[in-house]
């Protein structure tokens, strides 16, 4: 009898995985099997069960690992979740003859310039966690100063507070996490800060805490507060791209949506990163994804005037799509709306 | 809350080593939940002395349903509690008694569910000098060995090694065993107990 086709049945895999079926034993209480029968029907039964749940859970972490690995630059983070990926596997193996292991703490501190990537990664590496059953959701909260301070004294550590119950089983992302710490001794900010640093005691194991921010003001945040810096095992500096790896971001990009550059296209290309190096408040791959997505509309705009078209001229960016000077304005003033918002 | 689940053929002890190592845990009366194969519970209450007297015996198949003990202990400032789980003893064939084939697939039903196994052996029916592994184990302990290895929590218990004649070293056995967690124990005399239970108490 092969229980393992038998009992494949459409239970959710957590249910499955306690609960006995009674029937398997059936048999053995008619009197039609031997025991010896019975426990390798046992095995063939606990095996498909396992066998289901692993492979999922590897295919997944093989295509979490892939998507990683597909953004462009970022060693520092690959060699980090292959370190991250290492330790826990080796962790499930000394389980098995218990020996002591220690709980993963994973916060971290992300610091790096606008558009290099510290969202994106956070996102995926909840994904990851969760594949690899370190957090149970791996789900994504995203928050700034604004979710977290309160309006009054005592709002803030319960608004704070709620937010971290929402992460729990996931990551709470504080985004420029360096907000908290500015306004001096009167501010709220503070509070915020306590609450999270008393939260990741509580619950070390049941939640990651990121903080993230601009490399300048987070060095700053993290003198302010001496015992903070400690807390966070995992440091990653996300570094500026270069022109290379912004025009591979680009390809990359325009890859994903079935387009392509034209030759003279990627040329220019080039020559406006080369440019943008140089500038301040320049946003690295943002900057490259908001120019793709308007030379996509562009050419769009361009085409639709034609009455035929062909499947390479839907698919090609001319030199002509690539535009810059309407994109320098809206960037122009988004950072001065940043700058006010600040105040 | 842990349960734990004493297997094994008929006969090696495992009935005796619930009582005794509750025993041994300090526990003066053993309060016994018999679960019968309908999932009836009773409730029996015993003291070692009587329980040894009325659960054990030298017959096979003493023991027809899964007997628990619960056994409170305090971790720090709380309280932790372990359910030591006996069965019905297993043996290979048929059994020409429905009530005990009942009650074999109890405990098979138990073993599935059970959060640590401790498999336990009889050291006096294993022993063959003529080979060069000098113990052999029989197919239904290597089925619940292999068994209990692919679940994470598994304990081998080599019981009776009181009668373990002095020139078979103990070395040797775990020798052969190694990579599996094992305890050499005694029922009857205590030995081994103190750590099973530093190993039962990580666990839990």
């Amino acid at each position: 009898m092969d229980f393992s086709k038998r009992f494949k049945v459409s239970k959710a895999p957590e249910e499955r995985d306690k609960k006995v079926d009674k029937r398997m034993f059936h048999g053995l209480e008619r009197g039609e099997i031997t025991v010896t029968q019975a426990l390798r029907n046992i095995k063939d039964y606990d095996k498909s069960i396992s066998d289901i749940n692993q492979e999922n859970s590897t295919e997944n972490i093989a295509l979490i690992l892939q998507e990683l690995n597909q953004l462009i630059g970022l060693e520092r983070v690959k060699t980090l979740v292959k370190e991250a990926e290492a330790y826990i596997e080796i962790q499930r193996r000394r389980q098995f003859y218990n020996l002591i292991n220690e709980p993963l703490v994973l916060h971290m501190i992300f610091t790096g310039n606008p558009g290099t990537g510290k969202t994106t990664v956070a996102r995926i590496l909840g994904e990851l966690f969760k594949a690899m059953k370190v957090i149970p959701k791996g789900h994504l909260v995203e928050v700034e100063r604004a979710d977290l301070v309160g309006e009054y004294i005592g709002h803030t550590a319960q608004r704070t507070r709620e937010q971290i119950k929402k992460a729990i089983g996931g990551i709470l992302f504080v985004d420029e996490a360096y907000s908290l710490a500015r306004g001096g001794q009167k501010d709220f900010g503070k509070e915020a800060i306590d609450t999270m640093v008393k939260a990741m005691e509580d619950y070390k194991t049941e939640f990651v805490l990121i903080l993230a921010g601009y490399p300048r003001e987070m060095a700053h945040f993290l003198s302010v507060n001496p015992g903070l810096k400690s807390r966070f095992p995992i440091h990653l500096d996300f570094p500026d791209y270069c022109q290379e790896e912004l025009l591979e971001i680009a390809e990359l990009m325009l890859k994903n949506r079935q387009y392509r550059m034209s030759e003279e296209a990627t040329l220019f290309l080039k020559g406006v990163l080369y440019e943008k190096d140089r500038r301040k408040n320049f946003s690295n791959a943002r900057f490259v994804r908001n120019l793709i997505e308007q030379s996509i509309r562009r050419q769009a705009l361009r085409l639709v005037k034609k009455k035929e078209t062909t499947r390479e001229e839907l698919m090609l960016i001319a030199r002509e799509d690539i535009r810059l000077e309407e994109l320098e304005e809206v960037e122009e003033e988004l950072t001065f709306e940043k700058l006010f918002g600040d105040w | 809350m842990r349960n734990c689940l004493v297997i094994g053929k008929t006969n090696v002890g495992k009935t005796l080593f619930v009582i005794n190592f509750a025993a041994y845990l300090g526990i003066k009366k053993i309060r016994f939940t018999l679960v019968d194969s309908l999932g009836r519970q009773h409730f029996r209450e015993y003291t070692p002395e009587l329980a040894r007297k009325y659960l054990t015996g030298g017959k096979p198949h003493h023991t027809r349903c899964l007997q628990n003990v619960t056994i409170k202990f305090s971790v720090g400032k709380g309280q932790k509690k372990l359910i030591l789980t006996d069965s019905t003893g297993l043996k290979d064939g048929i059994h020409p008694k429905e009530e005990i084939r009942k009650a074999m697939a109890q405990t098979l039903g138990a073993l599935v569910e059970a959060d640590l196994i401790m498999h336990m052996v009889d050291i006096s029916q294993m022993a063959d000098l003529g080979q060069e592994n000098f113990f052999t184990l029989e197919l239904i302990d290597r089925q619940i060995m292999d068994f209990g290895r692919e679940r994470s929590s598994y304990l081998l218990l080599i019981n009776k090694i009181d009668l373990l004649q002095s020139h078979i070293s103990r070395e040797k056995i775990k020798q052969q065993f190694s990579g599996i967690p094992l305890f050499l124990v005694s029922s009857v005399t205590g030995e081994g107990f103190p750590e099973v239970k530093s190993y039962v108490w990580n666990f839990v």
